[in-house]
């Protein structure tokens, strides 16, 4: 019966339609429509500026002949591979291991390696970069572990990154080792097969596409990231920072669209492998299996133990570092400790940039939490319309695909087009709200489908029956179920919209010049004890936030575990 | 109810996905107050059907009527049609009051009258002591009758319920049964429910609706269903069969290599090839050939099955015949492994399929 059943959700081809249903067709298409043009406009000036010249006459291809002329492309392409490639193959076995102590072993503080693993989520980028330049770099405390090496090149980018990919590649591998069925260790053990005939049969099956799926995430993160290497990497160039420096550096708009679209091409690829894994993985999960409860073993679990206290130590170090960073006088010679860093009386930056990251955070965190999840409801639950909606669900995992510096680039181009009705954008916190909305859309967007689907579908149409109004199942049903995926959307929003740059470095103005970005510019200026200031800043207001969040989610499920079992 | 004019029409409704022809030709009528199970395996189109009556699924021709009035263009929430599922689909955050009160308080009923008909189904259904409680904190059981009374407060004039037994294990579903039949009679409310367990069709339904790959195979009340099988197929899916494979020689007489079939009341033309049922318990086994006899079989497997034994034998051209003996009838040690019986039946208990 079950494949009709699905058949019949699927296609009620000439269903009568009824109030609720033309509600939802009608919302369905305004969603559709803003948030399609939000992401494809842009994108196609992109391609389209990328065959003009910079006074927007059409030139075919030759802007990609300039450039692939040039031996830049192939040195950046180059690099920017390597750098995401030995990130990605030191980062996953790490993960892996961090991920199996969690999921695993029985090893002592479990709690906090769980929390600590957070902490890199709540630093920008830049502030990595400059504690690993205060531990490592021409002055740094352990200049003398590189042995001569720099730590401005390659490696500061690899040693940044890692610390920057690995929570993430934590949380995907943990939920791959999750899905673990007792009663197939239990079998095994029965068959007298050894620990490690275990492992390969049992575990490694059911965890492998998560180690594809975080090689790719992580590649990708590296491959498109450029406020790391912006920071730490001296003189080494990526693409991403190619194309930094061709738009702020040089105004050259053609030559950023056209390393942009160079950057997309493979970024876009990986992300169809990526997701290919991602959804085999899924496949794998069947809700009916017993969870595993590990079995203690001394030695084991404490070898985990130290391996992921001395992961926890290098965050906590970096993390300590960036602080203490921040309250010195003048590195490495006065090391007296003072809060004259976190006054900035620098030229254009100040506490302002901390309020204006606020702002944005706050107003981007709550319109996508709003439009991600009422987007995804409409998705789910309309009945009809079915090709626009199959088309929204691709579409949405679009933005992921799309390196935020791209997506940057193309909003400026869209912004700054003379004819564009919406050209009053430019310059204001709106276009920054918007871009960073669509730059992180598809996290929410998948977080929030999975809690949708989690409810019954047959909820719905017994509503339905009842003939109750579409907004009064929203309201009662639907958001209270989901209350806690919804503070979870807020809260990555939010995170995300703090320390991430790369999506708005091009669009922001003297009056709406985020702290992420500002830490860039005092960087720059020689200041790094402000500019590690000014990003301390960023990291108090996430752990204020990530504290909140906490207290309401604990609220929250203390009120709702009545009905959660 | 003492108007038996038909409360229910379906005719002629066809569904089909693409290639597969879910329902087929399918048409009854239901009368007012009755119980009707669509009973059939999995696929057979009969969760669709109900889909199709609840206005949840769209047949792509034919007409639904109730009470002669078309519901073609009626929306679900305007057919006036509870429905309970499977899965029963309870509100996860709401308690069991609310949830039953859910569809109250789109009737802008006053909140008296909604206490009162909460109050009064709670009781019908032996719900008080759980109001404030979750679904999740509900046995199987206990959660399948919320969702009949949140299906029943609205007072619908047709009650569906989509297999609302076969996610409970099998004491519960048994005691369910008995409440869920009593209640019906009590509210004199049109039920019909879809299953796929014949025995809990025959326990509950005035009527059998029993389908096959979209179509319907046989209309009627359970004891038609079981004692005059219109189709092999119903045969089959309906208790244990014997069913024969066997040419007529004219005169109600059939036959197929060693079995022999004497039912004068069933005559055929000579040489046409019929089907014969003959249900286990109808068969009553001898050491010696007597006037009904059929078959000369060996025992090669004997079950017990606490009121009765069941014999599984083959003929000399090995078919294989099933026979139930009363306990009674079965003496230990008599009858064992490698036996020859004779089979025999009464020209009454062999029934004529339709090929």
């Amino acid at each position: 019966m079950s494949q009709f059943a699905l058949a019949a959700s699927k296609s009620p081809s000439s269903l009568p339609r009824e109030r609720n249903d033309w509600i939802n067709s009608t919302l369905l298409y305004l969603y559709g429509a803003a948030v399609l043009s939000a992401i494809f406009i842009p994108m196609a000036m992109l391609l389209i500026k990328s065959i003009q010249n910079s006074r927007g006459i059409y030139v075919g291809l030759a802007n990609y002949q300039k450039y692939f002329q040039s031996t830049a492309l192939f040195d950046s392409f180059y690099n920017s591979v390597l750098v995401s490639l030995l990130t990605a193959v030191i980062v996953v076995p790490t993960a892996f291991l961090y991920a199996y102590g969690l999921s695993r072993t029985c090893m002592r503080f479990k709690g906090i390696f769980r929390a600590g693993i957070f902490l890199p989520l709540l630093i920008p980028g830049l502030l990595k970069a400059i504690a690993l330049i205060y531990l490592f770099g021409n002055q740094g405390i352990f200049k003398g572990v590189l042995f001569g090496g720099s730590i401005y090149g390659p490696i500061g980018i690899i040693a940044a990154s890692i610390l920057w990919t690995f929570p993430h590649a934590v949380l995907i591998i943990t939920v791959s080792l999750m899905n673990a069925d007792r009663r197939l260790y239990q079998a095994a053990e029965v068959m007298q097969a050894s620990t490690w005939r275990a492992f390969v049969t049992v575990t490694w099956p059911a965890c492998r596409y998560g180690l594809i799926t975080s090689f790719f995430a992580v590649f990708v993160m590296v491959f498109t990231d450029f406020g790391i290497a912006k920071v730490i990497g001296g003189n080494f160039n990526l693409l991403a920072t190619d194309i930094y420096k061709e738009v702020v550096g040089q105004q050259n708009f053609e030559m950023g669209a056209v390393i942009s679209v160079i950057l997309l091409i493979p970024a876009m690829i990986l992300f169809i492998f990526e997701r290919a894994a991602a959804s085999k993985q899924a496949s794998q999960i069947t809700g009916r299996s017993l969870p595993l409860i590990p079995a203690v073993h001394p030695t084991r679990d404490w070898a985990y133990f130290l391996f992921c206290s001395l992961i926890l130590l290098s965050i906590l170090l970096i993390i300590g570092m960036a602080q203490f960073a921040a309250l010195i006088k003048f590195w490495p010679y006065n090391l007296e400790l003072t809060l004259s860093n976190y006054i900035f009386d620098l030229q254009g930056v100040g506490w302002v940039n901390f309020w204006n990251s606020i702002q944005m955070s706050l107003l981007a965190a709550t319109a996508g939490t709003i439009l991600v999840f009422l987007g995804a409801t409409l998705i789910e639950k309309t009945r009809f319309d079915q090709f626009l909606r199959k088309f929204l669900q691709l579409s949405m995992l679009l933005p992921m695909a799309i390196p935020g510096l791209v997506l940057g680039l193309a909003y400026l181009l869209f912004v700054n087009n003379p004819n564009n009705p919406l050209g009053f954008l430019y310059g204001t916190m709106t276009i920054l709200v918007i871009s960073s909305i669509i730059h992180l859309y598809t996290v929410p967007h998948l977080t929030a489908l999975t809690a949708l689907k989690s409810l019954s579908k047959e909820i719905e149409m017994v509503a339905q029956s009842l003939n109750t109004p579409i907004w009064r199942t929203f309201f009662r049903v639907t958001v209270p179920a989901c209350a806690s995926a919804i503070l979870d959307i807020w809260l990555y929003i939010f995170l995300r919209a703090m320390t991430t740059l790369s999506a708005v470095i091009f669009l922001y103005t003297a009056d709406t010049k985020l702290a992420a970005i500002a830490v860039i510019h005092v960087d720059e200026t020689g200041y790094t004890a402000a500019a590690a200031a000014m990003g301390m800043l960023v990291v108090y207001a996430c752990l204020v936030v990530r504290l909140l969040h906490y207290v309401i989610s604990a609220i929250l499920l203390k009120k709702f575990q009545s009905w959660r079992h | 109810m003492s108007n038996k004019s038909s409360f229910l029409e379906v005719k002629t409704l066809r569904k089909s996905y693409g290639r597969t022809t879910v329902l087929n030709d399918v048409s009854f009528e239901i009368e007012e107050g009755e119980f009707v199970c669509f009973l059939g395996p999995s696929g057979c189109g009969k969760t669709t059907l109900l889909l199709c009556l609840a206005g949840l699924e769209q047949p792509d021709s034919g007409d639904i009527q109730k009470r002669e009035r078309s519901l073609a263009r009626i929306p679900p929430s305007g057919r006036d049609v509870g429905i309970v599922f499977q899965s029963y689909a309870l509100f996860p955050n709401l308690s069991v009051k609310k949830n039953i009160a859910f569809g109250l308080e789109n009737q802008k009923k006053s909140k008296v009258e909604v206490e009162t008909i909460c109050a009064q189904l709670m009781t019908l259904l032996s719900l008080n002591e759980h109001e404030e409680k979750f679904p999740s904190q509900l046995s199987g059981g206990q959660q399948q009758r919320v969702a009949l009374a949140r299906a029943l407060a609205v007072s619908p004039s047709l009650l569906l319920l989509d297999e609302p037994l076969s996610a409970l294990d099998a004491q519960v579903r048994a005691r369910l049964r008995g409440e869920l039949r009593d209640l019906q009679s009590r509210l004199g409310i049109t039920t019909i429910m879809v299953t796929h367990d014949q025995e809990e069709a025959q326990s509950l339904a005035d009527r059998i609706i029993l389908m096959n790959q979209g179509r319907i195979e046989q209309i009627g009340t359970p004891w038609e269903i079981y004692n005059e099988p219109a189709t092999s197929f119903v045969a089959d899916f309906i208790g244990v069969s014997n069913i024969f494979r066997v040419r007529s020689l004219g005169a109600g007489e059939f036959r197929s290599d060693s079995l022999e079939f004497r039912c004068p009341n069933h005559d055929k033309p000579h040489n046409e090839e019929v089907k014969l049922l003959v249900r286990p318990e109808d068969i009553v086994t001898s050491r010696t050939k007597t006037i009904h006899s059929f078959a000369e079989a060996l025992v090669c497997k004997i079950e017990f099955l606490g009121p009765l034994v069941r014999l599984h034998t083959e003929a000399s051209n090995k078919t294989k015949i099933v026979a139930d003996l009363p306990k009674k009838a079965f003496e230990i040690g008599a009858v064992n492994l490698g036996t020859k019986l004779w089979l025999s039946a009464e020209p009454h208990d062999i029934k004529l399929l339709r090929v």
